[in-house]
């Protein structure tokens, strides 16, 4: 194929569709492969999509990922990216604060289904593949907006098809004394295994000071529950609440056999989250990978330092939010974990930290 | 307390200006903390925010504060004009860190009128710190217990009811801050004698000849935006390069670059990642832009028509005949920092006549904070007039 024409968009989708399906989510990869496929999502994406052409109309072809191009998260907050030719359902996006607008990614029907696939094999991988009563830590208003999709709501819909039932048990998400602890123990009575999903801050509000009614602790004591959670740390640390009291305490009431997973992704990647795994790793699954970059040469990290992370898949045929620059800290941890996951693994820091303005400006 | 006349010649008339205080004794005693201030600076400070300060407080600088105002100091003993001090002025600082509190505070003491300043109530800031290094390091004297009686700092939100008692006790109310924060006051401000100064909303930008443009203006340059990004009411938001052409934008943007590349302190993580971002984003808006190598700063040179880059060291650099450079102008212009061959020349006050431009200055005093503000004499209309006739 000459080096600049873009590939056909169903045969692409079809070979990644194949490429996502061929072998386990933490084996080994064909890096020859998967290169070809960020390539032609590159020629896909310069060819349709003016604003990315704008950006990288100096794009050659990259031979590792870290010669891949990005586009940086904070882009899609300002810039509405569109691929012309791809169709379109609804726009997810971020949480926006008071500072911050949210970023948006224009969904598309072919990458969604790919998205879909990916995620539900990463969490099969963590979670199991029984379905089980799924207990969403939130409110039912995510699921009546019909054009636009929040991240708490993709991440929540991310585990529906492991769900054999699925209920929004809160009925407040502004107030986490709202759980409707009735749902919970109509499900307990007659389920040994469930599935749990909120942001990290909404379960621990719900979970944790005493909130928890007896009636319920004496029903959760003999179930497994798999609390899984993504969201951040921020308030958390506030609050001087680390990792291991987050799940002490999640954990307090139910089976030895339950367990807590912390999820990492972003709506720039959706289709991709990164779990921790028991090691404390961040696995990357065989369709995507990362560059951890010193953002002041914009070369890879050396090994054990930290810099600012660059997520990449091939999943986005829809808007050129294939390869990201985050404004995230990671360290590259290289590959080999003892949690028995093939594949690189990566450090989460945190959020760039945000210093003081200075001036006079009318804040 | 004490009053003291001084005389001042002014234009048509001779002021007499009462203090509670002798001016050469007050600013006898700012110019000896300079020595202080040079040997010891406190760490909230910057290099360059101190040194500032240090040239701020000479006593040259501070006595021309009220030469400009009222004229020459004279001794004679016949008048027209008595101006007395307002009792109380209250003064809203910005969120943000800002030498704004400082320099007021200096500025206000030479009225020796009760100051009440209100600090961001996100951050204590800059203000406190120097009214604490002030305390600590002066002798006793007229300065030190006026400092000591006549000041009080508080820290609240706007919707506290202390500012609500603040503007009922004062009769000057300055407010620094957004346009909502002086709507808010004036809102509030029941009194029908007291005057309200409200400095929020503005913007600036640099007019550059190009034949100008040289290794010193080039640092200058950079010195100016350096301190503030665009983020300061005085920061350049924009370098127009006065009947300039698209060549002389690029070689003011490579020179620019290439006089940070000296530079080797490295600037906050999150200013280089925006930095990154505010790059894609001027590309993907037409604009041909770099970065520059520290991460200090986005430069993007290109048409005046693009939409102007937003992130806080982000710097635009087009060009302008000089007959449409006041027409793109916004409203909330403030300051235009210049680098031509003659400001002196009348076709400068003919252009600003028609626009409304706050302050016309050298491209090195952009930052300089004064007397007079926002098209505003504000310092001296803490002052009442009296008018005598014998």
């Amino acid at each position: 194929m000459p080096s600049n024409e873009p590939p056909a968009v169903e045969d692409e989708l079809a070979a990644v569709a194949k490429f996502i399906d061929s072998t386990g989510v933490y084996a080994q990869r064909n890096e020859r492969l998967f290169m070809e496929h960020m390539n032609a999502l590159c020629r896909l994406h310069l060819n349709g999509c003016n604003l990315y052409k704008a950006i990288w109309n100096d794009w050659k072809v990259a031979h590792v990922a870290e010669e891949l191009p990005y586009l940086h998260a904070g882009l899609f907050k300002q810039l509405d990216f569109r691929r012309t030719g791809a169709t379109f359902g609804r726009v997810l996006h971020s949480s926006s604060t008071s500072q911050n607008k949210p970023s948006q990614i224009a969904l598309d029907n072919a990458s969604s289904k790919l998205q879909a696939k990916s995620s539900l094999a990463i969490l099969t991988e963590f979670v199991g593949s029984e379905k089980r009563p799924l207990l969403i830590f939130d409110d039912d208003s995510l699921v009546r907006r019909s054009q636009s999709v929040s991240a708490r709501f993709a991440a929540a819909m991310s585990l529906f098809p492991l769900a054999s039932d699925v209920r929004f048990i809160v009925r407040d998400a502004s107030d986490m004394k709202s759980v409707k602890w009735e749902f919970v123990a109509e499900l307990l009575k007659s389920n040994d295994r469930i599935l749990a999903f909120g942001m990290t801050w909404a379960l621990w509000q719900a979970m944790s000071r005493g909130n928890v009614p007896e009636f319920i602790k004496d029903l959760l004591t003999h179930k497994e529950v798999c609390f899984a959670h993504s969201g951040g740390w921020k308030k958390l640390e506030a609050e001087k609440v680390n990792r291991t009291e987050f799940n002490e305490v999640i954990l307090e009431h139910v089976s030895p056999e339950s367990k807590v997973i912390d999820f990492y992704g972003l709506v720039e990647q959706v289709g991709v989250v990164f779990p921790l795994c028991e090691q404390g790793n961040r696995h990357v699954p065989r369709w995507a990978d990362f560059v951890v970059r010193d953002l002041f040469t914009m070369q890879p990290t050396k090994a054990g330092e930290v810099g600012a992370i660059q997520l990449i898949n091939p999943l986005a045929f829809g808007a050129p939010y294939h390869s990201v620059l985050t404004e995230d800290l990671a360290i590259d941890k290289g590959a080999g974990c003892i949690c028995r996951r093939k594949g690189r693994i990566f450090e989460l820091i945190g959020r760039i930290p945000n210093a003081e303005v200075r001036g006079c400006a009318n804040v | 307390m004490s009053s003291v006349l001084h005389y001042f010649a002014g234009k048509s008339a001779t002021n007499a200006v009462v203090l509670s205080f002798e001016i050469n004794e007050l600013l006898a005693q700012w110019e000896s903390l300079r020595s202080r201030m040079i040997r010891l600076r406190p760490s909230q400070f910057t290099r360059d925010e101190w040194a500032y300060l240090i040239r701020f407080v000479e006593s040259k600088n501070l006595n021309s504060v009220f030469e400009r105002a009222f004229g020459r100091r004279t001794t004679a003993t016949s008048f027209n004009y008595l101006l007395r001090p307002r009792t109380t002025v209250a003064v809203w600082l910005p969120n943000n860190v800002s030498l704004l509190g400082p320099l007021s505070l200096i500025l206000l003491s030479l009225t020796g009128s009760r100051l009440l300043l209100k600090l961001g109530s996100r951050n204590v800031g800059l203000t406190a710190a120097f009214l604490g290094f002030v305390r600590d390091n002066l002798p006793h004297g007229v300065l030190l217990n006026y400092l000591n009686d006549a000041i009080e700092l508080k820290s609240f939100d706007r919707s506290d009811p202390m500012s609500q008692q603040w503007i009922d006790a004062s009769d000057v109310q300055i407010v620094f801050g957004s346009d909502e924060a002086v709507r808010g006051v004036r809102r509030a401000a029941q009194s029908t004698q007291s005057l309200i100064f409200g400095f929020s909303d503005r913007v600036s930008e640099a007019w550059i000849e190009p034949k100008q443009v040289n290794p010193a203006a080039l640092n200058q340059l950079m010195k100016i935006f350096a301190i503030y990004g665009r983020l300061g009411c005085t920061s350049p938001r924009r370098v127009v390069l006065i009947d300039g052409d698209e060549q002389d934008a690029v070689r003011l943007r490579d020179g620019l670059a290439e006089t940070w590349s000296r530079i080797e302190d490295r600037p906050p993580l999150n200013v280089a990642s925006e930095n990154i971002r505010e790059l894609q984003w001027a590309k993907a808006h037409g604009w041909d832009p770099l970065i520059t190598q520290g991460r200090h700063a986005m430069l993007a040179s290109g048409s005046a028509e693009l939409p102007l880059p937003q992130g806080g060291n982000s710097l635009a650099i087009t060009t302008s005949p000089l007959k449409f450079i006041a027409s793109s102008l916004p409203q909330n212009i403030q300051t235009i920092g210049h680098l031509v061959e003659n400001a002196s020349d009348v076709k400068w006050l003919n252009l600003l006549a028609v626009t409304k431009v706050k302050r016309f200055v050298k491209l090195a005093d952009m930052h300089h904070f004064g007397a007079v503000w926002d098209g505003w004499k504000f310092w001296e209309s803490v002052f009442e007039v009296v008018e005598i006739s014998v």
